[in-house]
């Protein structure tokens, strides 16, 4: 398998929240509700303003799918997209809860779990996700993990390490020093 | 979804704490009614993709549309576009929800009880509505002269309509009160330019090449996160690629100044005493562009001899500003150093009492140091207006030439004489913008159509003003009209083809203007033929490079004036030695062909009014508090004034510049500045479209943490502001990255919005305290208490 993943630049992000908006329209997401949100992080003692975009960490390990009591939620073999067969999802929740990026989501009007599929219909017709071809910041891209973790680095940049135990595939680049 | 904060923390780093605003809005609306028209599914594929551009802001984005079943389902960027390559912001796309809305005015409205009062309005006819208007028109023009008729094109239309059909109904009309958005978003940098380059745009295209392509950014008074994402973005990474330096100017920490390498909080309504005593120091230190001044600069001496005696030092600059002594001259030393380096200004520089001479500074900053003539520098500020497409001519012998003297450029120097009747009355009102949210002194505002015999609003959604106004006439935004959109700020139009037909019973702006004036017994000029947006195109463009051909053999459906001849080729950046301004003679087209810092007829066009082009002032409250020179006005907007020399000919009033002894006034501890929320919103209109309004929901009031100590507040709390003229409530942010001394709160809520309401920051501001020369309001310096409401 080769992993997909999307890369969050933290110094790219400009705040915009095109990426919200271009997931909802995309994927019919209502108000209120999101697949991806961007949270604006105060700054502190002389820091910056951040912005963090956070889709789905499609993770190695996803915790939702240990939670899943029906097993309705997969990991897809061929390139590591965690995907919820809405079919077998009784609305229990228990993958929210667990999900420790708060990624997952719920659609209230179908009672089932919802959440970032990285635009796996879009993935099938050989186009990028919605978030990432909109993105005015160039701060996200998708692709195979291991191709842009290269780019990542020969830019001289640092992966922010955000596991907590679910091996997230979602990567963000730390901002630059000073 | 819900964020843990386990691994949230991890996420955004240690100690995050998240800002207060941008959570979920939870408006008096039910939730479950605002779905994205796909009623949760995925969007379909559709059936045809048509290139169209955005109708919002001034980055002119190119847009593939894609439509299904006539039915517009989604809008991605257009690959194709140099400029976006593809990139869209929240605005661009949501130009779906603008359509599919179910708060659109659907039908002509007719106010028949008192003003106020949704429930005043019947519906009507377009038949009915616009004979009654047009009756109206030509009584006002009988009883009280052509002049009497005011009309404010604002709004997002498209420009066919909005600046050609509309001139010429003006011209048969024979009013001088025609008007943009102009005064009231950044008028006063075209006039600035114009008055020492001698044409209004920046010199820069929005490419990678241009205006991606400096070493060295400084951002005045821009957000440009917030304003032009996606050309932000673009620069945003230039700047970490080649590692460019970006510096911006900005009382808080915007969107774009957390990007920055270096962010200089100036106090509100200084920038034009840093950009002072940058040239002082550039000069002191001989670092000055001789050769360039030399060859093609009129008017260094008399600077540098006024700077002098003046002692704009960088010493007296830090006083002023705030910004030490040193960050000026490190930053004087390393723009006169680099040679591409580009300054750019927006809003924060235009709304203010000294927006014409701030501008000219920062112009004379790029002159004396040689940063014209090539791509990637200069100085230049945002929305500086078009160039001419063209427009449908009126035979000499039926123009109109007004009798009577404008009554100043910005269209809220009409609301005495609506109210007064002087110097003489304003009786007729169309509306085409957001008057009872976006123009200052609110209160006074809406006293003013009491006394007009007609008032007329156009708009796409209802607002404060469809319960004030006497008719409200629905209008078809974008693809449903076709035509135009806005010109962005590097000079491109794109072109929308009428995609879908109009919904409900909706019309666009150029059928509207088409049939009144057919009303108006003009249908001879406004011709049946030009309801059709390719058509009025290939009429209007006949002497100049804007015909349909020529829009649709782009892949991106966008031209870039100037194209002053039909074959005229598009250029990139202006004033260089090659192309100066399509159109215009020289360079500079200045009368010298030179950049005019200082000329002796610029000299008395100044005078004229009471100014001195290089002396700095502050806005009047920050003046009055800080004992800071500012100005006394002389004439007011009920005067006769005298006849501006700068801006065309127009009244303009007279001032005086005061220095104050000291402090004089008191009980007001705070600075208040005003301007965008965030990128998803621009003024009034996207609080009418869910997804935009829920990505800043409400009514902020940006707040540094010590002051809410201070007044007790925690984030979150609404908390009062008090200005001279009234008070506001809105919803603390407290946040470390703006100024102690300085709140910020965002315009175009208003009260009557459906998902948030809150009472608008323009309760506060002062429609009397403009700049002289520009006639622009000062949004963004004025004084105020805070405290927990
Ligand atoms: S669209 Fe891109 S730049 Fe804008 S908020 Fe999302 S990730 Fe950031
Ligand atoms: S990848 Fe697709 S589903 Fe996931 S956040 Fe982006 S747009 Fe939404
Ligand atoms: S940046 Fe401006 S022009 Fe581009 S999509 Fe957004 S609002 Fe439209």
């Amino acid at each position: 398998m080769s992993q997909y993943t999307i890369m969050v630049d933290l110094e790219r992000c400009i705040g915009c929240k095109s990426c919200e908006s271009a997931c909802k329209l995309e994927n019919g997401v209502s108000e209120g509700r999101y697949r991806t949100k961007v949270i604006w992080v105060n700054p502190q003692k002389g820091g910056k303003l951040l912005f963090v975009s956070s889709p789905c960490m499609h993770c190695g390990k996803p915790a939702c799918k240990q939670a899943c009591p029906t097993g309705a939620i997969y990991k897809r073999p061929e390139d590591g997209v965690v995907l919820i067969d809405k079919a077998r999802c009784i609305g229990c929740r228990y993958c929210a809860w667990a999900c420790p990026y708060g990624a997952m989501g719920f659609d209230e009007d179908k009672m089932v779990a919802d959440k970032c599929t990285y635009c796996a219909h879009r993935l099938a017709k050989g186009e990028q996700p919605a978030c990432v071809v909109k993105c005015p910041g160039h701060a996200l891209s998708f692709g195979k993990a291991s191709e842009l973790a290269a780019n990542a680095r020969s830019e001289g940049r640092w992966i922010r390490n955000i596991d907590v135990g679910t091996k997230p595939s979602t990567v963000y680049l730390e901002r630059l020093k000073p | 979804m819900k964020l843990t904060r386990r691994a949230f923390l991890k996420v955004a780093g240690v100690a995050a704490t998240v800002a207060s605003m941008p959570l979920t809005a939870k408006g008096a609306e039910d939730l479950k009614t605002h779905k994205p028209y796909t009623e949760s599914g995925i969007a379909p594929v559709p059936e045809k993709v048509v290139t169209s551009g955005c109708m919002w802001c001034q980055n002119g984005c190119s847009m593939k549309v894609h439509v299904k079943a006539g039915r517009i389902v989604n809008i991605y960027g257009n690959p194709d576009d140099p400029v976006t390559g593809g990139r869209l912001c929240p605005k661009g796309q949501n130009n779906v929800n603008v359509l599919y809305n179910k708060y659109r005015l659907k039908a002509p409205l007719k106010r028949i009880g008192p003003r106020g009062d949704s429930s005043s309005y019947k519906e009507i006819s377009w038949e009915q509505a616009l004979t009654e208007i047009s009756d109206k028109l030509k009584a006002v023009k009988d009883k009280y002269g052509p002049e009497s008729l005011a009309w404010w094109v604002a709004g997002r239309s498209e420009s066919q309509a909005r600046s050609g059909l509309s001139g010429t109904f003006q011209k048969l009309y024979g009013t001088p009160h025609r008007e943009g958005t102009g005064p009231f978003c950044n008028f006063a940098g075209g006039a600035a330019s114009n008055s020492i380059l001698g044409h209004n745009n920046p010199p820069w295209t929005y490419t990678r090449e241009d205006f991606g392509g400096a070493d060295f950014y400084m951002f005045v008074g821009s957000n440009m996160a917030a304003s032009k994402p996606v050309m932000f973005g673009a620069v945003n990474d230039e700047r970490i690629k080649r590692k460019a330096k970006l510096i911006v100017v900005d009382p808080r920490m915007s969107e774009a100044a957390s990007r920055a390498d270096v962010w200089l909080p100036i106090r509100p309504s200084t920038d034009m005493a840093l950009a002072l005593s940058m040239i002082y120091h550039i000069i002191e230190k001989n670092l000055q562009n001789q050769e360039f001044i030399n060859d093609k600069v009129l008017g260094f001496d008399k600077l540098k001899a006024f700077l002098i005696e003046k002692k704009y030092t960088p010493e007296w600059a830090e006083k002023v500003t705030g910004i030490s002594a040193t960050t000026i001259k490190e930053i004087a030393e390393e723009y006169a150093k680099t040679e591409k380096a580009i300054i750019m200004g927006n809003a924060g520089l235009s709304h203010h009492t000294n927006s014409m001479l701030t501008h000219r500074a920062f112009y004379m900053l790029a002159a004396v140091t040689g940063h014209f003539g090539k791509p990637s520098m200069g100085y230049g500020c945002g929305n500086n207006g078009g160039t001419s497409m063209g427009s449908i001519s009126v035979p000499k012998e039926k123009e109109v030439k007004p009798k009577k003297q404008r009554l100043g450029k910005s269209p809220v120097a009409w609301v005495e004489p609506m109210i007064t009747g002087k110097p003489y009355p304003i009786k007729a009102f169309m509306s085409m913008g957001n008057p009872f949210v976006m123009w200052p002194d609110q209160e006074r505002i809406r006293t003013a159509l009491d006394n007009l015999d007609v008032s007329v609003y156009f708009s796409v959604f209802p607002s404060v003003e469809t319960t004030y106004f006497d008719y409200v006439l629905p209008s078809s935004p974008w693809t449903e009209s076709g035509g135009v959109g806005p010109v962005s700020d590097e000079r491109r139009f794109a072109f929308n083809p009428q995609i879908i037909q109009p919904l409900h019973q909706a019309k666009p702006e150029r059928w509207i203007f088409i049939e009144l004036a057919k009303k108006m017994g003009w249908g001879d000029i406004f011709k049946d033929e030009y309801k059709d947006p390719v058509k009025l195109q290939k009429a209007m463009s006949k002497k100049t490079g804007f015909s349909p051909e020529r829009f649709f053999a782009k892949k991106e459906g966008a031209l870039r004036g100037p194209l002053p001849a039909p074959d005229a080729p598009e250029i990139g950046t202006l004033y260089t030695e090659k192309h100066g301004v399509p159109g215009k003679k020289g360079q500079f087209p200045r009368p010298s062909g030179k950049i005019e810092i200082w000329t002796e007829q610029l000299d008395k066009a100044f005078k004229n009014q009471g100014l001195n082009p290089f002396e700095f002032y502050a806005d009047p409250e920050i003046g009055m508090k800080d004992g800071l020179p500012y100005l006394e006005y002389i004439d007011d907007d009920t005067s006769e004034g005298v006849t501006s020399q700068l801006i065309g000919k127009m009244r303009a009033r007279r001032v005086k510049v005061k220095y104050p002894a000291g402090p004089e006034i008191s009980g007001f501890d705070m600075y208040l500045t005003t301007g965008r929320p965030s990128a998803s919103q621009f003024h009034a209109g996207t609080h009418w479209v869910w997804n935009l309004n829920e990505q800043m929901p409400d009514q902020y009031c940006m707040i540094h943490p010590e002051k809410a100590i201070e007044i007790g507040i925690s984030n979150g709390d609404k908390v009062k502001i008090e200005g001279i003229k009234g008070h506001v409530l809105a919803k603390a942010w407290v946040y470390e990255g703006i100024r102690k001394d300085t709140i910020f709160v965002p315009h175009g809520y208003s009260a009557e919005q459906p998902f948030t309401q809150w009472k608008s920051i323009n309760f506060i501001t002062n429609k009397d305290k403009r700049c002289p020369i520009s006639d622009q309001t000062n949004y963004k310096a004025l004084i105020c208490r805070v405290s927990k409401a």
